[in-house]
């Protein structure tokens, strides 16, 4: 079990916005991805919900902290918006099968969860994953192995779906350079 | 806020300024099925408010130790006289029953009928199909999109009683008159609602 309230007390202080822009892979990859509904895990403030959310979609979106769904509310409620938000802990809460047309997981880690992933798509629906790499602790944070991919981990660990895009290595992102792997890959 | 007159005595959607209560336009060109609708409170989307901050904790937090509290809020505003023979909940749809695990409405519906002791029935009326979202639709889509969603398990439970629905909150009250709708088909004699919070600028 995670600390919570260490969770909490971040996004209560510090606060990750929902205003923060979206992954540029995301976007870049979007019309890849045919349209319908969405699971969006670790969402945070829900850069990726709204964002999804405000171009048509239908999204589920769960976070341990219910501080930062809170920003979430705020602004889909404002925008009228089709979120389902939750505050869970994905380490014990049962996901949807079967269900979307696209799961979204950036920036999080938990290696456990992909069988749950998989099975949240149906068939046809694709996983967009976009996670720090090893090579990320030169740059600064995580520096916890737990929460880094080895390189070639993730391109492994899915070697059951139909892999659309895939590359490793530094990136200049929407919120400057980290270390990444991104994936895009379709559930047969 | 509370809501207050001048207000539609059907749907209750409460008018500016001054005045004696008048029914609003639309319950004039299309009565609803519900006899009166009614909220503890109104809120504005734009604004914060208490009560919707510890409903959204209560539902997507889903800290259902706020179901008593919130119960016993909907029970001691409720504007409405509760002498019902039967409380029901607005349903779910077993999708979103299973992604919060709970139905928000019934355990708001369970408390107040426990505190009025009136009967109360969770599986009475059900969804029977998930209804798209209805952000951004108009009326008429809207109650389109509602048509034949929900379906009454036992007609003999209905027939001839006074039904008080009760939801979370109500926006554009297409959801709970499609629920009237189909309790009247069933023969039910008088349907109110009651909801704990109205938005306000729909």
């Amino acid at each position: 079990m995670a600390d919570r309230g260490a969770w909490e007390s971040r996004y209560a202080e510090r606060g990750e916005d929902a205003a923060q822009p979206p992954s540029r892979f995301l976007v870049e990859q979007l019309d890849r991805v045919p349209h319908g509904r969405a699971l969006d895990v670790a969402c945070g403030a829900g850069r990726h919900a709204l964002y999804l959310a405000r171009r048509g979609w239908q999204v589920d979106c769960i976070d341990f902290s219910y501080a930062a769904l809170t920003r979430l509310l705020t602004a889909a409620r404002n925008d009228h918006l089709a979120i389902h938000p939750l505050a869970a802990d994905l380490e014990q809460y049962p996901l949807p099968r079967e269900r979307y047309a696209l799961v979204v997981n950036v920036r999080y880690l938990q290696r456990s969860l992909l069988p749950a992933l998989k099975s949240a798509m149906h068939p046809g629906g694709m996983l967009l994953f976009e996670t720090f790499i090893r090579d990320q602790q030169q740059l600064g944070h995580p520096k916890n192995p737990a929460f880094l991919l080895e390189r070639g981990e993730l391109a492994a660990a899915c070697a059951d779906l139909d892999i659309v895009h895939y590359d490793e290595g530094r990136f200049e992102t929407e919120s400057g350079a980290a270390f990444l792997a991104r994936m895009l890959a379709r559930r047969r | 806020m509370p809501a207050r007159s001048p207000l539609c005595p059907v749907c209750g959607e409460s008018f500016p300024g001054g005045g004696p209560d008048h029914r609003c336009t639309r319950c004039l060109v299309r009565p609803p099925h519900f006899a009166r609708a009614r909220a503890c409170a109104l809120y504005r989307s734009d604004q914060r408010n208490p009560l919707v901050e510890a409903l959204h904790r209560f539902k997507y937090g889903r800290d259902i130790t706020l179901a008593p509290l919130l119960g016993a809020y909907l029970d001691e505003h409720c504007p409405l006289p509760v002498d019902h023979d039967l409380l029901l909940p607005v349903p779910l749809d077993l999708e979103r029953l299973r992604w919060r695990g709970f139905n928000q409405a019934a355990m708001l519906a369970r408390s107040v009928a426990a505190r009025r002791r009136r009967p109360f029935d969770a599986m009475l009326l059900r969804r029977q199909r998930a209804t798209p979202p209805q952000v951004g639709l108009g009326e008429s889509e809207r109650r389109r999109n509602m048509a034949g969603a929900f379906a009454v398990r036992d007609r003999s439970a209905v027939r001839n009683r006074t039904i008080l629905l009760v939801d979370d909150v109500m926006t554009t009250g297409a959801t709970v008159e499609e629920c009237a709708k189909t309790l009247h088909r069933a023969g039910a004699r008088r349907v109110d609602v009651l909801v704990l919070a109205r938005a306000a600028d729909v």
